[in-house]
């Protein structure tokens, strides 16, 4: 790399993975605002998706000043696991995965919807769609360094 | 404009629109919270709600209230210091919030103390020593039990007094209300019917000094 250009070059790579963090500091200071804001209790599957969405907020922008490839094959193990993790709970939710999957523990069940925005925006909904939309930018991002 | 200036920038934007979604939620709460407490039909007090200070005192705290609570417990102290500054001016009224484990029985514990003119005393003690009686963060009865030797109680009627239908009504009563009341922690507060603006110390500490001002104390 040119050092002339180093911190200052936005190519279509970088500003993909700038997509994503933004994606990713977005849900994670949205789940912070529903936990502790709005106090609506996190459920154990939402706790195992805020293992994933947590640190992509805070390693992303690492891998960004100046920009290192190799934050994609960091970041995106994190991104597909939780949304594994987002699709299992919304399959739960929906009642494919058979509730004797889930103990019933103290506290707050996971197939049980505590908030809804516009009659159709739940947060499990919300949370397929931040970890799809990070898979996504960053498999591009990776398509992208690979030519 | 370098990357590392486009990442602070969106950083601090993302922040300030968090700050301020933040503010506009507190705002909507605490518009909610005033309707809930001045709402037709939801009780903030209950006849069996146990008080400390005069009937006629102008400012009337009213507080839910947990016993095993460690936040209700650091309350406990200044909050004795407050009404103290305020002699013949200011009454508290507790309400039960027994919202940690095993709480209920510390409430029913206190009030079959009160069946014995105890109340208070009883309430200072279990106050004083909370970390003796909540082993792994649950309340356990037994061990609250034992706290209570050195009041001169009688400690046999005490654990037939607790198993009374009418504490385990109480009980019912106060829970059912904070639930219409969407009170969902404690220590809550309402000064004067009013619920506080904030959460802390002080801020009740500067309610209850406004209220004072106001009723002409």
């Amino acid at each position: 790399m040119n050092p002339a250009t180093l911190g200052t070059d936005f190519s279509a790579e970088w500003k993909l993975v700038y997509a994503a963090w933004v994606i990713a500091a977005g849900a994670t200071l949205g789940a912070i605002f529903f936990g502790e804001v709005m106090h609506v209790p996190p459920c154990l599957l939402c706790w195992y998706q805020r293992i994933c969405m947590f640190p992509l907020a805070l390693l992303l922008p690492l891998g960004l000043a100046p920009y290192d490839p190799r934050i994609i094959r960091y970041a995106l193990p994190l991104a597909t696991i939780g949304l594994g993790i987002a699709v299992f709970h919304q399959l739960l939710i929906a009642g494919w995965v058979p509730r004797e999957f889930e103990p019933c523990t103290r506290g707050v069940p996971c197939s049980q919807t505590v908030f809804t925005l516009y009659d159709v925006l739940t947060i499990p909904w919300l949370s397929i769609t931040a970890f799809s939309a990070i898979v996504v930018l960053l498999l591009l991002a990776r398509a992208r360094g690979a030519r | 404009m370098n990357q590392k200036t486009v990442l602070r920038a969106t950083a601090a934007l993302l922040l300030a629109l968090f700050a301020v979604a933040v503010l506009f939620h507190q705002r909507d709460r605490a518009a909610a919270n005033l309707r809930l407490a001045t709402q037709h039909g939801i009780h903030l007090i209950q006849p069996h709600s146990p008080r400390l200070g005069p009937d006629d005192a102008p400012v009337v705290i009213v507080e839910f209230f947990d016993p095993a609570c460690v936040t209700c417990q650091a309350f406990h102290e200044p909050m004795k210091e407050l009404l103290a500054q305020h002699p013949g001016k200011l009454q508290l009224v507790l309400r039960y919030a027994p919202f940690q484990v095993g709480a209920e029985h510390i409430v029913a514990l206190l009030e079959a103390a009160r069946l014995q003119d105890k109340f208070w005393p009883a309430l200072d003690i279990l106050m004083e020593t909370q970390d003796a009686w909540k082993p792994r963060h649950e309340a356990d009865f037994e061990l609250a039990w034992q706290q209570l030797g050195g009041l001169g109680l009688d400690l046999d009627r005490l654990r037939r007094d607790m198993n009374d239908a009418e504490i385990t009504r109480r009980i019912n009563q106060d829970l059912e209300d904070a639930a219409r009341l969407e009170v969902d922690s404690t220590p809550t507060f309402y000064v004067n019917g009013r619920p506080l603006p904030g959460f802390g110390f002080n801020v009740l500490k500067r309610a209850v000094e406004a209220a004072l001002r106001q009723g002409g104390g």
